[in-house]
């Protein structure tokens, strides 16, 4: 299936100390993908090259099959886009903000915006700049959603929100999604919002993006097995080995991509499976991370 | 599309383009008031000598109603590191016109005050014999002066504001270089001065016949 965002090849450099070498990430059509990362994973220049709001050093960006950035502004007219730090100007009234938004969306609507206005509470003679956080948010959601979108690029939208607000806005991000079948890319380091509303996941950490997935694999499929006995030298696997840690009496590894079935792999190696943990996404998450960290800086590949 | 624009950037600077409007309407006042509100008997070398006395203030309006236009077009955008702009659905180019047609458009009060202005008040008095009003001609030059500094300003405010910073930074250098020249030589000769009164410079339009009237 061709992807609603395609990224191939991807390379970016900002300054000495961050790389985004080699990214590949497609968002599938009709997906909600959740973007996970620790801070300063990459995630948010990720995002700004997508919206090419960058440009990259090399590599495709393609999104609804628009070249990015050559295709910009075609594809601009069908992405929603909530940036990690609000970027409206302050001086206008949610109103002025609502008209001016609408003044360069084709497709805006304006019916779907009043309604989302009166559902956020949100004042229209109020100045961006009186605006709370979680108006801000929730303002940045409605011109995102009332601009109706084929595809939603969502940097960190409830960062800073409270759960009150934060349920407001992903109810409403929800809602319109079910209504209208958009694609969505959505980034957080808050694992557990984005396990209830994700249908895809990816991992990115210092400018690679360690694991992509469906969420129902990535928070099934990790797993930490201990066991003995294992060689050395291991045949192909069924699962990938994403960690071997040697260090204890047993052998402990971590897994992704894991199903009941492949512990016969054992058997056929020899080796005694002593315990197959689930790990939940957050621990899966951030098992991913730090064995990612500890491959590369080993000089590994994994 | 233009209209949001215009409204944005009028939001910001409303009240100081009401502001400047005034001044450029005071200023034909003032300049009539200066020549012929004494109530003394008024001779053709007076009149001319007081309208001249007048005239650096127009140039100087003009200057600074084209820099705080300029410099207001893109600060909107520079708070919010152009994010918002870059993310709208139009070419880059087609933002940057809507900005400068904006821009000009929030000209036209200032220039119709002092046009309105200029025109009224010369009507209203008596001029000696010899002596002619060209407030037409003053409003001309006064809107080609305002859109000449607009138009710098506004390339120069364009980019971020570290290279505005950076622009204003340059010419800053080149008035020192300027005058440090002239110390130097000892002479009243500026090569600045020379290059941007050359006639075809469309900054000759600053030190051109600036009096509201004359011979």
């Amino acid at each position: 299936m061709s992807g609603a965002i395609e990224v191939r090849g991807l390379h970016y450099r900002a300054g000495k100390n961050f790389e985004i070498r080699d990214l590949n990430l497609t968002v599938p059509v009709g997906a909600i993908y959740g973007f996970l990362g620790a801070n300063g994973a990459g995630k948010t220049t990720t995002i700004r090259l997508i919206m090419g709001l960058l440009r990259p050093l090399a590599g495709t960006i393609t999104v609804l099959g628009r070249d990015v950035p050559r295709e910009s502004p075609a594809m601009l007219a069908q992405v929603g886009f909530v940036p990690e730090r609000p970027h409206l100007y302050k001086h206008l009234t949610v109103e002025e903000a609502m008209r001016f938004h609408a003044a360069f969306h084709a497709r805006w609507d304006a019916d779907m915006a009043r309604e989302l206005r009166e559902d956020f509470l949100l004042d229209p003679s109020r100045p961006i700049a009186r605006l709370s956080k979680g108006e801000t948010g929730k303002l940045l959601m409605l011109l995102a959603l009332a601009q109706r979108p084929d595809v939603l690029v969502l940097d960190e939208p409830t960062d800073g929100l409270d759960p009150v607000v934060r349920r407001d806005v992903l109810t409403a991000l929800l809602d319109f999604v079910a209504r209208d079948g958009a694609s969505v890319l959505v980034s957080s380091h808050l694992v557990h919002e984005l396990e209830r509303m994700c249908d895809w996941v990816g991992v990115m950490d210092r400018g690679s993006l360690l694991a992509e997935m469906p969420m129902h694999s990535f928070k099934s499929g990790i797993k930490r097995i201990r066991l003995e006995n294992a060689p050395a030298m291991l045949p192909e696997m069924p699962f990938v080995l994403v960690e071997r840690d040697t260090s204890h009496r047993d052998e402990r590894w971590l897994v992704r991509g894991w199903q009941a079935p492949m512990s016969q792999y054992f058997d056929g190696i020899g080796a005694i499976v002593h315990e197959v943990l689930d790990l939940d996404l957050e621990e899966g998450f951030v098992e991913l991370l730090r064995a990612g960290r500890v491959t590369r800086a080993r000089g590994g590949v994994r | 599309m233009l209209n949001v624009i215009v409204r944005e950037h009028l939001r910001r600077v409303g009240p100081l383009l009401i502001a400047l409007a005034a001044i450029a309407a005071a200023l034909p006042v003032l300049s009539v008031r200066a020549v012929f509100g004494h109530g003394l008997a008024v001779d053709s070398m007076r009149v001319l000598s007081t309208a001249a006395g007048m005239s650096p203030y127009f140039p100087l309006l003009a200057f600074i109603i084209g820099l705080a236009i300029a410099m207001t077009a893109w600060n909107a955008d520079h708070d919010g590191g152009h994010v918002y702009a870059l993310s709208l659905p139009i070419p880059r180019w087609h933002y940057a016109l809507l900005r400068l047609g904006a821009g000009l458009l929030l000209l036209v009060p200032a220039f119709t005050a002092l046009a309105l202005s200029a025109t009224i008040v010369t009507a209203a008095v008596e001029l000696p014999p010899s002596i002619h009003a060209y407030p037409l001609a003053l409003t001309i030059r006064f809107c080609a002066t305002t859109l000449v500094t607009f138009s710098l300003f506004f390339s120069i405010a364009a980019g971020s504001k570290k290279s505005a910073a950076w622009g204003l930074l340059a010419i800053f250098i080149v008035l020192i270089a300027d005058s440090l020249y002239q110390a130097s030589t000892g002479s009243s000769y500026s090569p600045l001065f020379d290059v941007l009164l050359a006639s075809r410079s469309p900054f000759s339009f600053f030190f051109g016949q600036w009096s509201l009237v004359d011979v």
